[in-house]
């Protein structure tokens, strides 16, 4: 486009200077002071109230201690926090801990041990070619990491369209795009789209070392601990339970306290259905089953197939027919008749196949082309 | 002028950084919002927002392209904001035309605007803030190729709008 024209209409978007006055001031004023998030605990209480409020406080603190005090001594008042669990009715498929070998080939770090991983990244060269640019992706972006995921990382994982999902842990901004951008210019603008999540990988993998070390140490909680690993997907970890144990879900409560870091499962191995019937029918020899009421043929006892014997026919005559094939006939068929010439004159298909054949007269090549073809033909 | 706080900025003061990008901010919210008095409601706030936000940014050019986001989404919110369409009269929603000194210069800006915004915002970056499509890409959260199909079919759009005038090549 017309470059001075472009200039000229540039200069004049400009904003006025009301505007820009107005701008000035509002950053002129004094940033109003942000609300300060209550924090769990009486010691959070303390600090973050003003000294103007310090006697109410302690007055606050000393109800709060009573009412602990009581909560103490309160007959079945020792009842433990449990963890959430879903009963799975199927029984657990996947996290089985005899798989694990085959987990480090899934191309994410899930942290030491522990079990099987969802939603994990395709193997490097591995046999899922639609995803490779996403899987590209996804390394120019480990590239810029260094031993340890930044606090901002939630994880990622390939999502339908082979697009990279990567997951931002939310701020309190949520207009602020700069990680977006950031992450955009680290994978060259690859395919690559956004999602929340609550927690950071290096959150999930700190959960997932304590759950380590919680199999290793704890043999109550080794004998329930089925599988676990960390789902970059959804956020969280997921952990099955063979059986929903007060003590492990005690522990699990403690670990996560907000309930909604660690998804647990509790269910039964996959294993065969035994509510079938067991097979009771007798096999005989070969295989072949015995029908109802029936006797089974013993071994040794089978009968001998006895083959049929004609007796007028022998081995020298088995290939004669018996009945002779009619001869054909030894005169030729008469003249079929010729089919009657079907009337073209009145069909446009026939106009036009002639019409094309015929030479333009206004043509004197191809007229006498024609010619000459229509004497040698004669 | 009083000296703004240097809250923002990472070696700039406020008042460079607003000196230095107004017209910039200005000009993208006028080519999205299309009047003058939403435009200038987006300029504040995203001069506001970066004050507040406390960002240092390593390199100039990503302020200058956390701006440029920044002000497409203080577009999309106050345009789009239900609230506003509730609260404000419709007498008052009468948007008074953008007017530039010269005719063909409002030829041009009205044509720009009878464009979809999935054309007209990418040749706004492109003709009148020289972004590559790169950029352009990163300030839309659109890919480079969908930047270059969009500017291919606005640039003839416009052409035909414009029949044919002001266009160089």
């Amino acid at each position: 486009m017309n470059k001075k024209l472009i200039e000229s209409m540039r200069a004049q978007m400009t904003p006025g200077a009301e505007v820009r006055a107005a701008l000035d001031a509002k950053l002129s004023e004094p940033v109003s002071q942000q609300s300060v998030r209550w924090r769990r605990g009486s010691a959070g209480l303390l600090t973050n109230w003003s000294g103007t409020a310090v006697s109410f406080s302690c007055g606050a603190v000393a109800v709060c201690a009573a009412l602990l005090l009581c909560a103490y001594f309160w007959p079945g008042s020792d009842q433990v926090s449990l963890h959430s669990y879903t009963v799975m009715e199927s029984g657990i498929a996947g996290y089985i801990t005899e798989n694990t070998a085959a987990i480090p080939e899934s191309g994410l770090d899930t942290g030491a041990g522990g079990g099987a991983f969802i939603g994990a990244l395709p193997p490097k060269g591995g046999d899922v070619p639609v995803q490779e640019q996403a899987a590209e992706a996804y390394q120019k972006l480990m590239e810029h990491f260094g031993d340890d995921y930044p606090a901002w990382y939630g994880g990622a994982y390939i999502s339908e369209g082979d697009l990279l999902t990567v997951l931002l842990v939310e701020s309190e901004d949520p207009g602020d795009k700069t990680l977006e951008l950031q992450v955009l210019e680290w994978t060259d603008d690859g395919r690559v789209g956004f999602s929340t999540a609550k927690y950071s990988l290096t959150h999930l993998k700190g959960l997932m070392e304590q759950l380590n070390e919680l199999s290793e140490q704890n043999a109550a909680c080794r004998e329930y601990m089925e599988g676990w690993g960390i789902d970059e997907e959804s956020n969280r970890i997921e952990l099955s339970l063979t059986e929903a144990n007060e003590k492990v879900l005690s522990i699990l409560s403690e670990l996560d306290p907000e309930d909604d870091a660690i998804y647990v499962k509790v269910g039964q191995r996959a294993s065969a259905d035994l509510s079938e019937d067991p097979v009771s029918h007798t096999v005989q020899p070969g295989g072949a089953v015995v029908p109802e009421g029936k006797e089974p043929i013993l071994e040794g006892k089978e009968p001998i197939a006895i083959e049929p014997w004609v007796d007028d026919v022998d081995g020298a005559h088995y290939d004669i027919l018996p009945a002779e094939v009619e001869d054909l006939p030894e005169k030729k068929p008469g003249k079929v008749q010729s089919v009657p010439e079907e009337d073209m004159s009145a069909s446009e298909c026939f106009e036009i196949a002639t019409s094309s054949c015929v030479p333009d007269a206004s043509v004197p090549n191809q007229r006498d082309s024609f010619l000459e073809g229509g004497e040698d033909g004669i | 002028m009083k000296i703004l706080p240097q809250r923002a900025g990472g070696g700039m003061e406020m008042e460079q950084v607003i000196d230095r990008y107004q017209d910039m901010v200005y000009g993208l919210a006028l080519a999205k919002t299309g009047n003058r008095a939403d435009a200038d409601d987006v300029f504040q706030e995203v001069f506001l927002a970066y004050y507040q936000s406390g960002k240092a940014f390593r390199e100039e050019e990503h302020r200058k392209a956390w701006l440029l986001r920044t002000t497409v989404n203080q577009c999309r919110r106050i345009v789009g904001s239900t609230w506003r369409k509730k609260t404000v009269p419709l007498s008052e929603r009468e948007e008074i035309p953008v007017l530039f000194r010269e005719p063909e210069e409002n030829e041009v800006w009205q044509a720009m605007q009878g464009l979809a915004e999935d054309y007209r915002l990418p040749l706004y970056l492109f003709y009148f803030q020289e972004l590559s499509a790169q950029e352009i890409a990163k300030v839309l959260s659109i890919r480079p190729g969908a930047v270059r199909m969009r500017l291919s079919r606005g640039r003839e759009q416009l052409r035909q709008a414009l029949k044919g005038a002001y266009f160089d090549e």
